[in-house]
């Protein structure tokens, strides 16, 4: 039976529902920011699907949890801002334990849904200026489910596999191109295979708590990158390699009484929104029945860094005839864009959380917390071509929690409120170019942002 | 013959086919495909978020199942083999009670329902009108994300539950600008966004021990992808390009249903189903602000019947189920013809083109098998269902030929799916 319930949980795990990763930058449910995300070692609520799988079995309570999330970042390059975009959002969770016999287990469900849009990919141009890690990483809806065993009272187990999709086009365009007036007069038709592409990668983790009072945790987060493909033809080309004029799928180019056969054919394809390895290892401690202290080290692969720099390829071929070809003219050669080595290094993210309990009675109860994180830059100095701004990050964040006991016989358990507020600093980082002809000089790089949420969590006993 | 079943078998879990939303076509769950797709007066637990989310409000114990599903069409034209996307996918439900007290004790269920395809979450095909595409049955590989909360009025009208919940599909939209940049190479900025799309599931139903009755209103559920694309310093200039389309289409859906009880042991199910596919807008956008577009679909409603039984049979601890079904699926599809195409604002001009969009009217057997395993005096049990499904397409003639100048096709075809789930209830 135990067997039965094992297998059938771990093959919920296969095609379990998460995506993206907004939490790496901007943490989930406001008790955990607050903390500075230093709760891999005992979080339990439903930010445990991200921080910590193994935590969803702690508490043994049924809890659904939902909250409001927003950040805005104030990022400059040379004073002038970079606008980038925001990122608001509900966040939501479910913990569901169960028991069979003494065995306990748990399954999870997070989310993380942008108020915007599912999920956005953008490919830049390659030496376009762009503030790498937030411009677009935060564009992501984040959904994961998650399993958690206790075998043993001191062990907690979880995981899951997450997996978030992305776009892919393959299209063909045919028809006839008035060049004198192409927007009005052209009669073009399409066709095309759209496809939402899953990626998956796996999240597991443990607690260990050996004493009532101290905890540790480890977790490990897969990497994930979206490759953004398009595939477009305009025109088919005949056995000889030559644009065709007659096929079914030609292009034409209608210059007065003259027809002209066309072939143009675009081959684009980058990396969005990677995130790397992870590996964390916390701890918490309790001196007092009423004083938390958590502190975490997170290990990021960066240097495993897949580069946005994507490339490009295209292919144009118009069998202009003598008397147009001052009119039209076709290059020999286009040059094509090539992708590049971003050369992210490995960071080490340490984080450290306080929490105080300062009122517990049996109506109720009220914590402050405060935490601070800082992320180093896994960016070189951008002395090339391009332009992967980043720098690095200091984040303080407080919060407080209000849990309340008496609410029976309507809610026979308990109902939690947490706030939180975040300040980041992005101290100022000056990317100096080797070339003193570069299109886009030497610049100086900072910025400050700072995030907000509450999140409101019906604990059942 | 007698390796039919392990061919099936192999067909199952090997070149599986996930066309349309696969619920639309082949039921959700492991109970209701069996049964004709029916559902909406007698199914409890996770299957009733698409079948009829009232049915969620009757359950007590918290639920996890999964599945497989899967099958494959063999389709024809003029007795040449037209092969659609293969394919299967991934079957999840939960349901879960909120234990509330006072008014709320045994009021609220919370269920969701997923299906995964194994390869893409979503693929659409936008083909030319003049290729043969089969719109109702190869719409798409798609996602199902399925959520829904059960409303039980008991103390109110005993008997009686409620229920709502949604269907949620992605829309793709995005730019493409390619040009120039500053080292004379050709760059693109490409963006594109996934946007949330919903369709309302609503539904009610009354229940005695010996008889029920379930009405279910599912909104339409319609998936676009639309790219524009702009190009400069070409030799040649380009209109802008709008690309794309319906990549996944299911129509608004009224279903009537009720079950009866002659016996504890045997239900018989009756079921109408009404879909409203003249709202279909075609799978074709225009590619240019002022250029001609595809022909309209002029799809038709459809009413489909559905009849059902269920016999089960107690042994202990374990519950036998066994489950047969029928359904005449008519096509709401027009033959293949000569069609006008249509200017942007939707008015059919005088230029004529093929248009083969291809459906056939169906007729559709389905078994299935359950069996529960009762584990304690609380609820808690494990519950197997399979199922099987044969859809026998009815020989249909069009009116134009495969291509110019031949003979009116023929088209034809079947297909066999299948699937199994597995669950606890604690």
């Amino acid at each position: 039976m135990r067997a039965l319930l094992l297998t059938l949980a771990a093959l919920s795990l296969a095609p379990s529902l998460a995506s993206a990763q907004p939490m790496d930058t901007y943490g989930m449910g406001s008790r955990s920011v607050a903390l500075g995300g230093a709760v891999t070692a005992d979080v339990e609520d439903f930010s445990a699907n991200y921080y910590n799988p193994a935590g969803l079995v702690r508490s043994g309570e049924l809890r659904v949890g939902v909250g409001w999330f927003g950040a805005h970042h104030m990022f400059e390059v040379n004073g002038y801002d970079s606008n980038v975009d925001p990122v608001h959002g509900i966040v939501l969770g479910l913990n569901v334990p169960g028991r069979i016999d003494d065995f306990r287990f748990a399954f999870g469900l997070g989310v993380h849904l942008n108020d915007q849009r599912v999920s956005r990919t953008r490919t830049l141009p390659r030496e376009r200026p762009r503030w790498e890690l937030y411009d677009n990483r935060g564009q992501r809806t984040y959904l994961a489910t998650s399993l958690s065993i206790q075998p043993f009272d001191w062990l907690r187990i979880g995981g899951g596999i997450a997996f978030l999709s992305y776009s892919k086009n393959n299209l063909l365009i045919r028809g006839d191109i008035d060049f004198a007036n192409p927007s009005l007069n052209s009669q073009l038709e399409h066709q095309l295979t759209a496809e939402l592409i899953t990626i998956r990668y796996p999240q597991v983790g443990v607690q260990v708590q050996p004493l009532e009072w101290l905890n540790f945790g480890l977790v490990y987060r897969g990497e994930y990158a979206l490759d953004n493909t398009l595939v477009a033809e305009v025109g088919t080309l005949d056995s000889s390699g030559r644009p065709s004029i007659d096929a079914r799928d030609a292009t034409r180019i209608i210059v007065g009484e003259v027809v002209i056969p066309g072939y143009l054919s675009l081959l684009s394809q980058s990396v969005n929104a990677y995130v790397p390895h992870q590996i964390s290892f916390g701890a918490s401690v309790e001196p007092t029945p009423d004083l938390r202290i958590s502190f975490e080290a997170t290990y990021l692969f960066w240097s495993l860094y897949q580069s946005p720099i994507g490339s490009s390829a295209i292919d144009l071929r118009i069998a202009v005839p003598p008397e147009l070809q001052d009119t039209i003219m076709v290059p020999d050669s286009l040059t094509q864009g090539v992708p590049a080595d971003a050369n992210f290094s490995d960071r080490i993210v340490p984080r450290v959380g306080v929490e105080y309990t300062a009122v517990r009675n049996t109506d109720l109860a009220f914590a402050v917390r405060a935490g601070y994180f800082y992320e180093n830059s896994p960016a070189p100095n951008q002395g090339g071509a391009f332009n992967l701004i980043d720098t690095d990050r200091h984040a303080w964040s407080v919060g407080a929690g209000l849990e309340l006991f008496q609410l029976r016989p309507v809610l026979p358990g308990s109902l939690a409120m947490d706030v939180h507020f975040q300040y980041g600093w992005l101290p100022s980082r000056t990317m100096i170019k080797e070339s003193p002809i570069d299109p886009v000089g030497d610049y100086t790089a900072e910025g400050h942002m700072i995030a907000g949420g509450a999140t409101i969590e019906a604990r059942f006993e | 013959m007698k390796h039919a079943p392990l061919a099936a078998l192999l067909l199952l879990f090997t070149s599986s086919t996930a066309y349309a939303s696969p619920q639309d076509l082949f039921g959700f769950g492991g109970r209701s495909p069996g049964m004709a797709m029916t559902g909406a007066s007698y199914v409890e637990g996770y299957e009733a978020v698409f079948s009829n989310p009232a049915g969620l409000a009757p359950v007590r114990t918290r639920g996890l199942h999964l599945g497989l599903q899967g099958g494959n069409f063999q389709l024809s034209i003029d007795g040449e083999r037209s092969p659609i996307t293969p394919g299967r996918g991934i079957v999840i439900g939960f349901h879960l009670p909120l234990p509330f007290g006072d008014v709320l004790e045994d009021r609220l269920v919370f269920g969701g329902g997923f299906y995964t395809p194994a390869e893409v979450l979503l693929r659409g095909n936008v083909t030319f009108p003049e290729v043969p595409q089969w719109t109702v049955l190869d719409r798409a590989q798609v996602l199902a994300v399925q959520v829904g909360l059960g409303i039980d009025l008991h103390g109110l009208v005993d008997g009686l539950s409620l229920g709502f919940g949604f269907s949620a599909l992605a829309n793709v939209f995005g730019v493409l600008d390619v040009r120039l940049d500053e080292t004379n190479a050709f760059s693109s900025v490409v963006e594109t966004q996934l946007l949330t799309t919903f369709a309302p599931i609503v539904g009610a139903r009354y229940t005695q021990p010996e008889w029920g009755i379930g009405l279910t209103y599912r909104h339409e559920l319609v998936s676009i992808t639309d790219l524009n694309i702009a190009t400069a310093d070409l030799p040649v200039m380009l209109p802008v390009l709008r690309v794309g389309g319906v990549v996944q289409y299911d129509p608004p859906t009224i279903i009537a249903e009720g079950h009866w009880k002659p016996i504890p042991s045997l239900m018989l199910v009756a079921n109408v189903t009404t879909q409203l596919w003249s709202s279909f807008p075609g799978m074709q956008i225009g590619t240019t602000a002022m250029g001609t577009q595809a022909p309209a679909p002029e799809f038709s409603p459809v009413v489909v019947p559905r009849v059902a039984v269920e016999g089960t049979h107690h042994d202990g601890d374990f519950t036998f189920a066994f489950r047969g079904g029928y359904a005449l699926q008519l096509s709401p599809a027009p033959p293949a013809r000569m069609a006008n195409r249509r200017l942007p604002n939707g008015e059919p001009t005088s230029e004529q083109v093929p248009f083969r969009v291809l459906d056939n009217d169906r007729h559709i057997l389905t078994a299935g098998f359950g069996w529960t395993i009762h584990l304690g005096p609380g609820g808690e049990k494990l519950v197997l269902d399979a199922y099987g499904q044969a859809h026998v397409l009815m020989d249909r003639t069009h009116e134009i030929g495969r291509t110019a100048g031949a003979d009116p096709m023929v088209t034809s075809g079947y297909g066999l799916v299948g699937g199994w789930t597995i669950g606890a209830e604690f």
